[in-house]
């Protein structure tokens, strides 16, 4: 694709809820730790990208989907209700896919 | 977990306790959306309601779709599927789950096959059902592809006989079946505005509360965000594209989730979405996949023949095609100014 859309905004959803909006091309490398129910995750943004790199589950689907990509759906860790996905454009409802 | 599910029993009792005795307040359109979250199904699901009986309609949404799961979870020792898919081949099972194996063969048939819920075991030796990913090797994958064949799975009453081998999964279409029961139960409530996203499968309740049509972003398969916006009212909106799940091999290629049961292998039609949009989740659902796998000739002469349906395809040569009923409800995002639109007419 030529025209990509600009802007790389995520957001890191706990339980249901928007814990975190970044815009990763501004954002400094750091590490969030989430809990859920006792049980943590650790998030690595790095170079303006975001990947899992830790994560008190038992499958690690999260950190094996590596970083947050151009194709990629969410990362998502389901057994710890975590979710880090791109912001979806303001006009729309819902995104299908 | 235990006293999870008691806290949310606890909850649905205060919520129905409170239906009773106020109902004005829980009542007409406030306005105001109610949502949940919902992890179910290997997924997560928003569900947002703005009117009705909001509080009942979503908890009993909830207490379905984990019932649902409970009954199709592939690795639920407890599940309906995971029984019969563990049995020497035979097993009984709920009225529901007889239901949507019998939808499931009719799709096989409408789709020549493109859509096979006994293609299961071959998912999971790529590893797409648990993470494991890898390219499996050509004997193992032509021994699986033997056993694949759903029209050998008999449905009679609530009695399913499958060859002792055959294991199915029941995944792409589940999903679309819960959001037609969801709605359902929002409908009961007195429900007639709600947004369902389960995880990427849209299906909608009326319109916005302000009486406008939602707007549903299609993904953009190449990149990040939205590429197009469908304006939609009553309906659902699901698509499958190689981009939800993949992994890249040792051999450099790219591997996606969507295998055709032909091949045992990722399909590879030209098309890299495929959305099917129309009044049934569950069509919808399985639809979308078996489009993909079909590509655009044969997605074509299925939405002339068949109908029911409307569809947007992208595929690999940057096009975007979609049947004329969606002509001027679709907009693709001025960003995208090197995709070709192309509309399909049914000429007869």
């Amino acid at each position: 694709m030529m025209f990509r859309p600009k802007g790389k905004e995520v957001q890191i959803i706990s339980d249901g809820k928007v814990i975190y909006e970044l815009d990763l091309s501004r954002e400094k490398d750091r590490e969030i730790r989430v809990e859920y129910e006792g049980r943590s995750n650790i998030i690595v943004i790095e170079n303006g990208d975001i990947y899992m790199k830790e994560a008190e589950c038992p499958d690690h689907i999260c950190i094996k989907t590596g970083r947050l990509s151009k194709a990629g759906g969410p990362i998502v860790c389901l057994p710890n209700h975590l979710i880090v996905c791109y912001k979806e454009s303001g006009e729309l409802d819902a995104a299908a896919g | 977990m235990v006293s999870k599910k008691a806290a949310v029993l606890a909850f649905v009792g205060m919520v129905l306790m409170m239906a009773g005795c106020s109902v004005k307040s829980v009542g007409k359109t406030s306005g105001e959306p109610q949502s949940i979250s919902v992890f179910a199904m290997d997924t997560y699901m928003t569900l947002t309601v703005y009117d009705g009986e909001q509080e009942k309609a979503l908890a009993e949404a909830k207490a379905e779709i984990e019932r649902l799961e409970g009954l199709w979870s592939v690795t639920d020792e407890n599940s309906e599927i995971y029984r019969l898919d563990n049995s020497a081949g035979t097993a009984q099972v709920s009225d529901e789950t007889a239901r949507l194996i019998d939808a499931a063969l009719d799709m096989n048939t409408m789709t020549n096959g493109a859509l096979d819920i006994s293609l299961y075991p071959v998912l999971a030796e790529w590893g797409f059902t648990n993470g494991n990913y890898k390219i499996p090797d050509e004997k193992r994958l032509s021994q699986l592809l033997g056993n694949v064949d759903c029209r050998r799975i008999k449905v009679t009453g609530n009695t399913v006989k499958m060859p002792d081998e055959m294991k199915i999964d029941l995944g792409s279409l589940g999903k679309g079946e819960t959001g037609d029961r969801v709605t359902e139960i929002f409908k009961e409530n007195g429900v007639g505005s709600a947004l369902l996203d389960l995880g990427g499968n849209i299906q909608v309740i009326g319109s916005k509360p302000d009486g406008s049509p939602w707007k549903v972003g299609i993904k953009d398969p190449w990149g990040e965000g939205s590429l197009a916006k469908v304006e939609v009212t009553d309906c659902c909106v699901i698509t499958s594209g190689g981009y939800e799940r993949y992994f890249e091999g040792d051999d450099g290629e790219v591997y996606w989730h969507i295998l055709d049961p032909e091949t045992g292998r990722p399909a590879h039609s030209g098309i890299l979405s495929a959305t099917v949009i129309g009044d049934r989740g569950r069509l919808c659902d399985g639809l979308s996949t078996a489009l993909f796998v079909m590509g655009e000739e044969k997605a074509e002469e299925l939405w002339r023949t068949v109908g029911g349906f409307d569809m947007i395809l992208i595929t690999e040569d940057n096009r975007l095609i979609m049947t004329e009923g969606l002509a001027d409800k679709v907009s693709v995002y001025p960003q995208y100014g090197d995709i070709v639109t192309e509309v399909i007419e049914d000429k007869t």
